[in-house]
């Protein structure tokens, strides 16, 4: 989540401690949806499964363990704080929620970094855990950050190492060797695909053999300041969030866009199946998911507005965009939307208040949500 | 040594009242250039320095990083605390070097974010001049 967000939200880059003593500040959002969920710190991931379960992730508070780490700022060694805090939870109606597994969970900045996405592959939960940067050192001490897990038994179980594919392929061609494993979807083949929303790339993961290869990579955006992994050009990065399968063996990937976040400078790309990137949907702000609906058309969740005055209160919303490309606003007012996934009767469980506001997190329900009316989309200054 | 100040202002008054003309002599307070103000308020916002700052002049709430208010006194203080690494012995260089060379120093609090301060050379000369103006009389 550097550059890669120089501020990066990403994510967890998107989900920083300083941010969320502001939003404590802001005004209460009105939420016209059931909250199902609460109580969750820094949930990223939700996803229904065929069973129509809901999977949810809560990124936990860190631990009382203090692991190894080098500052990316100052390059000196230090330590943050880690726990198996995070947990996977599975959710029916009725029912109280079940622990799965519990999740690595690390404080790092403020941050508080688990797993990104859960997808269940045949009953086999599927996770993108953590991040890392090679500013923090070579080798990865926090268990299982920077790959793709699968869960058994309540165990994580290493499926693709995406640290190591990186350091090794550095895929977007900059000076910044990062990872954060966070989209995650199953293509048409069995495979799986990764979006690594620090890595900027779509990322093609074999479960069974862990061969790990490159799809497509995403061509950085106009930024405002000078990066310094892209020769100082007033450029930021994409950081791609998720990853929708199509049937013809091509995808859409969200993109969230690096800081500071212009309003509009967010999009959904189309990636052929060889892997060619074109624009889908333009004109978008900070979407952090993307899933298709029961009725054909993809939903996205975009995190907020971060204008000129900076962050909006509750200016997080969920997005219809439909076969044109042309988007429309379902859901507005939310604060801080890190996630969604729809049930097959068009029900729509968003996750809120996605950043590091220790147990503000919450899963709410839209019933109907793809039958309810568009709302043109917010006017905006071109990035 | 404020104190010292103060002792050496009520001396020289209770002086100048012995003599019976007590001269209002103020120490003048160099006006606000308002127009160099505006324009750092300009090249604030432009730059979006207000998505990770908060300052109440420019009507910004960002909290990513810290915040602009009273930017005069807390220079001087960074500046004054052991753990300044920097160069800059005045309020205006040190707002200069923190825009145009962030890594020389991270408020402690601040250090292993990875949400950093990205460095702002590529600006002309006048913009930055204008953005130290603006912060360094917050």
């Amino acid at each position: 989540m550097r550059n890669k967000m120089l501020f990066v939200v990403v994510l967890a880059c998107l989900l920083v401690l300083a941010a969320g003593a502001a939003a404590q500040d802001m005004p209460a959002p009105v939420i016209t949806g059931d909250i199902i969920l609460e109580g969750l710190t820094s949930p990223q991931g939700v996803y229904v499964d065929s069973d129509g379960a809901l999977w949810v992730i809560d990124s936990g508070l860190g631990g009382e363990e203090q692991v190894p780490f080098f500052d990316p700022n100052t390059m000196e060694e230090t330590t943050v704080p880690f726990g198996n805090s995070g947990r996977l939870l599975r959710w029916t109606a009725g029912s109280d929620p079940e622990l799965i597994a519990e999740l690595p969970s690390a404080v790092t900045g403020g941050d508080f970094v688990s797993a990104g996405r859960v997808i269940v592959v045949d009953g086999v939960p599927y996770l993108t855990v953590g991040a890392w940067i090679e500013a923090a050192g070579e080798e990865v001490t926090i268990p299982n950050f920077g790959n793709v897990v699968r869960v058994e038994d309540g165990a994580l179980v290493p499926v693709a190492d995406l640290w190591a594919f990186e350091r090794a392929n550095n895929p977007d061609e900059t000076t910044n060797i990062e990872t954060h494993p966070y989209g995650i979807a199953a293509s048409p083949d069995g495979h799986l695909v990764v979006a690594d929303a620090a890595g900027n790339d779509l990322l093609h993961v074999d479960p069974e053999s862990s061969h790990v290869g490159v799809i497509a990579v995403f061509d950085p955006l106009p930024g405002v300041f000078p990066s310094p992994y892209r020769n100082n050009e007033l450029l930021t990065d994409p950081v791609p969030t998720q990853v929708v399968a199509n049937e013809d063996g091509s995808y859409y990937v969200s993109l969230l866009s690096g800081a500071p976040f212009i309003p509009g400078s967010a999009s959904v790309m189309m990636v052929s199946a060889d892997g060619e990137v074109t624009p889908f949907a333009t004109g978008l702000t900070m979407l952090t998911d993307l899933r298709r609906g029961p009725d054909g058309n993809l939903y996205a969740t975009s995190f907020g507005m971060f204008t000129q005055d900076g962050p909006v209160p509750n200016s997080g919303s969920v997005i219809r965009i439909l076969e044109d490309g042309s988007a429309e606003v379902v859901v507005d007012g939310l604060p801080f939307v890190t996630g969604l996934a729809l049930d097959a009767d068009g029900g729509a469980y968003v996750l809120i208040n996605g950043l590091g506001i220790p147990n503000a997190g919450a899963v709410v329900y839209y019933e109907g949500l793809t039958e309810m009316p568009g709302m043109p989309m917010p006017a905006m200054a071109a990035p | 040594m404020k104190y010292l100040y103060i002792i050496i202002g009520f001396s020289a008054m209770a002086l100048l009242a012995s003599c019976g003309t007590i001269a209002t002599r103020e120490t003048p307070t160099p006006a606000l250039d308002t127009a160099l103000i505006a324009r750092g308020i300009e090249v604030y916002r432009a730059q979006y320095c207000g998505s990770c700052h908060t300052l109440t002049a420019a009507n910004t709430r960002g909290t990513f990083a810290p915040s602009h208010d009273g930017m005069g006194a807390t220079a001087q203080a960074r500046i004054a605390s052991a753990d300044y690494s920097g160069q800059a012995t005045t309020v205006e260089d040190y707002i200069r070097e923190s825009l145009l060379e962030p890594a020389v120093y991270f408020v402690p609090e601040y250090t292993i974010t990875q949400h950093h301060m990205p460095p702002y050379g590529h600006l002309p000369t006048d913009d930055i001049d204008a953005l130290v103006y603006l912060l360094a009389n917050q």
